[in-house]
């Protein structure tokens, strides 16, 4: 029953992911040459689905869960999914949309290609062989194992509880309300079976990945490549945080990396799928963390800076919107359950930053310590501001717009020490810093494709991308 | 430009080797160790529970344990402070004691008599001491394993 339940959880969250994807790419999708029809990439359609099916069905729970509990509830996000999947069917059918394989050019592609799918496979069942982490359990999982045991809806008694604010009720619902939908289907909370989830968060941003540097490079050797080493950073694959413990940090950088390659696509065309999927992926980027606002707000100003520069500021808006929406209705949900907020931070004031400025020095030691840690990091971080500079060399609107897309969550992370309420804010940075590092990770990875690449400008479109 | 190019690749090349050698070290152990399993519902917290109790099968006799406390009560959970084991199953027993009210204290292991003391004793159904010694005075205490202690609340108004 578990497995088959397991399945169905699956299933109907790849269709609500496929039905979404196809609706944000059906008035735009490219031709595909040589065939004369319309063709959807199906590794971007796989790894879309994922990623949306995963952020809807966990919308679908948490705004459902409002009006509904138990069977109900459940029945009416099942009938959404089916729903989003049939709509997306039924595009596919009217508009003759063809599902395209990209198949590798030649020798090198066909042995990047095989190597990746094997490291794909090997990480997926890595993760699965360590328990789930501090996070995972008492961030993460806790709140689907409560609000499957309450009916599928977590208790306002939760939200408000002194002695649960350990496990940060704050944190937006993604992750968890993922992990209820396979509790919900399984029938029964299962903290092995959850840990599936993970790693094909991490397969979704490495196919993207590797599409992004294809299509920004028009080399997709070089994609390949990329997407290959990247479970060489000790700390993504070794360390508390990574892809093999169940926390967040792994899904928040796939999407923040998803939306930053949908941004620098739509900043070298005129195209809307890149724009639709710009705003779709930046929508979610709050509701998987809370630092998810402060990518969110930077990618949203990258964004509307494109709209500018390109004369198409309205629907660069119109793509912030929905973001803006959910983070205020999380904020006010919150509110009315009368949620134990943090206090990691104080309210930031000038008079407290004039008064901490004096912490910038040693904040600046401890990220230079961290990022030059080898059993971390290896040299990540140097290849890193190598690639920075080569992106800023080259001196284009995209390059100038990747740089700040890596230096500017950095930036603003290490900033937000300054208004550090810990005791100690140097244990504050520890134990936090290297996974904020970890959120940048997979875009830094995209800006190190790039820098490789030596094409200065210009999207190279390839037919297959 | 040809120069520049072969500079390039080389750059990128020998980066490349660096960051791999450096990294394997530590990615190749990690990726062999552990075998997966058991596919167990309490995977996670069995383990725990196994590793700083030595109970197996932790989570359920846990829960059952709780199950025997009324719901309306909540917990009073006492770990050691500074002891990164005790607060740990601190979490633990928090998280475990759902739907119950919780509340973890965190406490000197030298002097912990007056916030125990200070516990209303009406409102609370049980004390939990994790990865702490009780009292001497405290006789019919329930052990989970050598690190978790846990005190009907009458027991604790009969011994003072």
């Amino acid at each position: 029953m578990n497995l088959l339940g397991l399945f169905a959880a699956y299933v109907t969250l790849f269709a609500a992911g496929l039905g979404v994807v196809v609706l944000l790419m059906r008035r735009s999708i490219r031709l595909r040459q040589g065939y004369g029809r319309q063709a959807i990439n199906l590794i971007e359609c796989a790894a879309l689905s994922w990623l949306f099916g995963s952020a809807v069905v966990s919308l679908l729970l948490w705004l459902g869960g409002i009006v509904a509990s138990g069977l109900v509830l459940q029945l009416f996000v099942t009938l959404a999914c089916v729903a989003l999947g049939f709509i997306g069917w039924r595009i596919k059918k009217s508009n003759a949309i063809h599902f395209s394989l990209p198949r590798p050019n030649n020798r090198l592609e066909w042995v990047l290609a095989s190597l990746l799918a094997l490291e794909l496979i090997s990480i997926f069942f890595v993760s699965l062989k360590h328990t789930l982490g501090w996070d995972g359990l008492f961030n993460w999982e806790i709140k689907a194992r409560y609000a499957f045991l309450n009916s599928g809806v977590l208790p306002q008694s939760y939200y408000s509880s002194p002695g649960r604010a350990f496990s940060h009720p704050e944190y937006p619902l993604a992750i968890p309300f993922t992990e209820l939908w396979l509790y919900l289907w399984m029938g029964a909370p299962h903290q092995f079976w959850i840990k599936t989830i993970f790693p094909l968060f991490y397969i979704s941003g490495a196919l993207l990945l590797t599409l992004f540097i294809t299509r920004l490079t028009g080399k997709r050797w070089l994609g390949l490549l990329i997407a290959l080493l990247m479970p060489f950073v000790p700390f993504f694959t070794a360390s508390p945080g990574g892809v093999t413990v169940g926390y967040a940090d792994i899904p928040l950088a796939v999407f923040y990396v998803a939306a930053l390659g949908y941004l620098l696509l739509s900043s070298e065309s005129d195209s809307r799928e890149t724009l639709f999927l710009f705003g779709a992926t930046l929508t979610f980027i709050p509701w998987i963390k809370s630092e998810g606002v402060i990518l969110w707000a930077l990618l949203a100003l990258l964004g509307l800076i494109v709209g500018f520069v390109r004369h198409r500021i309205r629907p660069f808006v119109i793509a912030i919107l929905p973001g803006l929406l959910l983070i205020i209705s999380w904020r006010v949900y919150l509110k009315a359950m009368h949620a134990i907020l943090p206090s990691d931070f104080a309210p930031p004031t000038f008079e407290l930053l004039s008064h901490n400025l004096n912490r910038l020095g040693t904040i600046f030691s401890v990220l230079l310590a961290e990022a030059s840690e080898p059993s971390h990091w290896s040299i990540f971080w140097l290849l890193a501001i190598v690639a920075i500079i080569y992106v800023l060399a080259a001196r284009t609107f995209s390059r100038v717009l990747l740089a700040i897309g890596l230096l500017g969550p950095l930036t603003l992370y290490l900033a937000t020490y300054l208004f550090s309420a810990w005791p100690s804010y140097t244990a504050h940075i520890t134990s936090s810093l290297p996974r904020l590092l970890l959120q940048l990770m997979p875009a830094t990875w995209l800006g190190i494709g790039l820098a490789l690449s030596q094409t200065k400008a210009g999207r190279k479109e390839q037919p297959l991308g | 430009m040809r120069a520049r190019f072969y500079l390039h690749v080389g750059l990128w090349c020998v980066l490349f080797i660096i960051f791999v050698a450096l990294s394997i070290s530590t990615v190749g152990p990690a990726v062999l160790e552990n075998k997966i399993g058991p596919i167990e519902p309490n995977h996670s917290t069995d383990s725990y529970l196994s590793g700083l109790t030595h109970v197996r099968s932790g989570s359920d006799l846990f829960v059952q344990g709780i199950e025997t406390l009324p719901r309306d009560k909540s917990i009073r959970i006492l770990v050691d402070a500074g002891n990164s084991p005790s607060e740990f199953l601190g979490m633990l027993v928090a998280y475990l004691s759902w739907p119950r009210e919780v509340q973890i204290i965190r406490v000197s292991p030298a002097s912990y008599s007056q916030e125990l003391a200070a516990i209303n004793k009406t409102s609370v159904s049980a004390v939990v001491f994790c990865d702490l010694k009780p009292p001497v005075w405290i006789k019919d205490a329930a052990h989970f394993g050598p690190s978790i202690t846990l005190l009907p609340i009458e027991s604790l108004n009969s011994n003072q």
